[in-house]
């Protein structure tokens, strides 16, 4: 302990509940892991391919702190396309260090000390202390009265006079639930009344199996008010290659775009070249992967309901949140038993906040040999508390 | 994507999926995907439900050889090349035949228990078939992808057991 101390707002970030269980889960072995937040599948080739010649012709140099004007485009023609929604390639866009880095220095760009950020709970970790590191304080807007899809009127009762950044993510990390567009337009209600940024995290709009994913920004109005996040580490499989993008209004843009410069100088060359093909030449390769998600989400959907365990409806990303509630355990001691007593490994909803008790948060992004073992397990292990 | 595709997908990858399973994962009734697979194999768009052995790795078995064969065909009047393949088609030793375009007529994949098995397939019994002009033979040494199999993945990731 140095006499002069630390960062006081950093010590206001409680530890991380994830990194709790991941090193209570390395310390044992044969584990069957539900618990992880990324695909289980391989960057495509062709990706793949494109970043070795990048690296053969020694395209490694800093890019631009934008972007590389390739991928700009291909990101401008894919979300218009996509989502409907316009960007001005070379104005309203910067591509990041993944949305993580986005979140962070959007955040920055749109916060002073003392104002409020809206959090639906659970939520996915980086959204709570990134907004504290701020100074900014978290205002949990609960949904698990709701089915876990945020509710506009409760959204409306958690309004202060503080109240200035709303964040949404649909699909959602770690509910596996959308928001609907009748739902999605009561809230641009409320943040039209109430005169809200909006930052909407889409990394999981591609892993949308039941209907039409419809962005935030391509609302009537929303598109002045909203920081849309998307990125490649989800549909595409490239969690590591550490690539994202914020689409938004120029004024904020700019903003961000002061701190992505000094903080980050640019994201990864390799990958920016990489994500360009992502864009234009993956559509088979993404819908495959969706496709083997989707399968899975639908097994998964099954042996819960056979086990007895609810679970708001998973519409997307890769994950299910079955409610736990009915063996009495706290999503802690479950997530504890069955990985002590049957070597599987799930994380409890907690992690995502308070408003994750009482559920477990279970990844399918594995292959369904280790799905139907685990949750064979699983059944055997509620069977035994429930007795 | 139509019911039929996905199930067609789904066999392709595993022919051993029950139709239970196949209902499940496409959050189908399994009666619909019985009768629909019922209705594939009536209509021969599922001809056969096989495996894909990867040679190297089984040693109890008498490693089969394998050529793959480019066949200059000479067409015939009114019949085109139909006759020659029927001919062709017929011959045990022939696994999988097509007709190509470019500067031979048809691939044949010919598999032998030996070489010489397979060279007097070609000489005797594939030459000397009325129009055909000539054969190249091409042995395969090895096989790295069948049917969209990689035999021996050697890439692997190694993922973090929990993340967020």
């Amino acid at each position: 302990m140095h006499k002069r101390g630390y960062s006081r707002l950093l010590d206001k970030v409680p530890p991380s509940g994830i990194r709790k269980f991941f090193d209570l889960v390395m310390g044992q072995k044969g584990i069957i892991s539900l618990g992880v937040g990324e695909p289980d599948f391989m960057t495509p080739w062709v990706i793949r391919e494109r970043a070795i010649q990048v690296l053969e012709k020694g395209m490694t140099s800093y890019s631009a702190n934008q972007g590389i004007p390739e991928l700009c485009e291909s990101i401008r023609k894919y979300v218009a396309n996509r989502f409907n929604c316009q960007y001005d390639p070379k104005t309203e866009m910067i591509i990041t260090n993944g949305v993580s880095e986005g979140m962070d220095i959007v955040l920055r760009a749109l916060l002073n000390p003392g104002d409020d950020v809206l959090i639906p709970e659970p939520s996915y970790v980086c959204y709570s202390p990134l907004t504290v590191l701020t100074g900014a304080n978290v205002v949990s807007v609960p949904t698990h009265n709701s089915d876990f899809v945020l509710d506009a009127t409760v959204l409306e009762a958690s309004i202060t006079k503080q109240s200035k950044v709303l964040i949404l993510s649909s699909p959602s990390n770690p509910t596996g639930r959308i928001i609907p567009k009748e739902q999605l337009e009561e809230i641009a209600k409320v943040v039209e009344k109430y005169d809200l940024w909006v930052i909407s995290d889409e990394i999981y709009a591609e892993l949308s199996f039941d209907d039409d994913y419809v962005s935030f920004a391509s609302l009537p109005g929303m598109k002045d008010r909203t920081l849309l996040m998307n990125g490649f580490s989800k549909a595409w499989a490239m969690t590591g290659w550490r690539l994202g993008y914020v689409c938004g209004p120029s004024d904020v843009i700019s903003r961000a775009l002061k701190i992505h410069q000094y903080s980050a100088l640019c994201a990864p060359t390799i990958s920016q070249f990489a994500g360009v093909v992502a864009l234009d030449e993956t559509a088979v390769e993404v819908e495959q992967m969706v496709q083997s998600y989707k399968e899975r989400r639908n097994f998964m959907v099954k042996r819960f309901s056979d086990i007895g365990l609810w679970l708001p409806h998973p519409d997307g990303a890769f994950y299910c949140f079955p409610s736990i509630k009915s063996t009495g355990l706290t999503a802690e001691d479950f997530a504890l038993g069955l990985l002590q007593e049957y070597n599987v490994a799930v994380v409890p909803g907690t992690a995502f906040g308070q408003g994750g008790e009482g559920h477990i948060r279970c990844c399918y992004a594995t292959s369904m040999k280790q799905l139907e073992e685990a949750l064979d397990k699983m059944s055997k292990f509620v069977k035994k508390v429930r007795k | 994507m139509k019911l039929e595709k996905q199930i067609l997908d789904l066999l392709k990858k595993d022919s051993r999926l029950s139709h239970r399973e196949i209902s499940v994962r496409l959050g189908a009734n399994e009666s619909e995907i019985s009768s629909l697979v019922k209705r594939l194999e009536e209509d021969g768009v599922i001809a056969r439900y096989s495996i894909i052995i990867n040679e190297d790795k089984y040693e109890g078995g008498n490693e089969k050889v394998r050529a793959l064969i480019e066949v200059q065909v000479k067409p015939e009047g009114g019949l085109g090349f139909e006759n020659v393949a029927k001919r062709v088609s017929q011959f045990s030793n022939v696994v999988d035949h097509y007709l190509l375009s470019g500067t031979y007529d048809f691939l044949i994949v010919v598999e032998g228990d030996h070489i010489q098995e397979v060279s007097s397939f070609v000489s005797g019994k594939l030459s000397s078939i009325d129009n055909i002009k000539g054969t190249v033979t091409h042995f395969i040494l090895k096989k790295y992808k069948v049917n969209g199999a990689i035999l021996d993945p050697s890439d692997s990731s190694s993922r973090l057991l929990v993340s967020p």
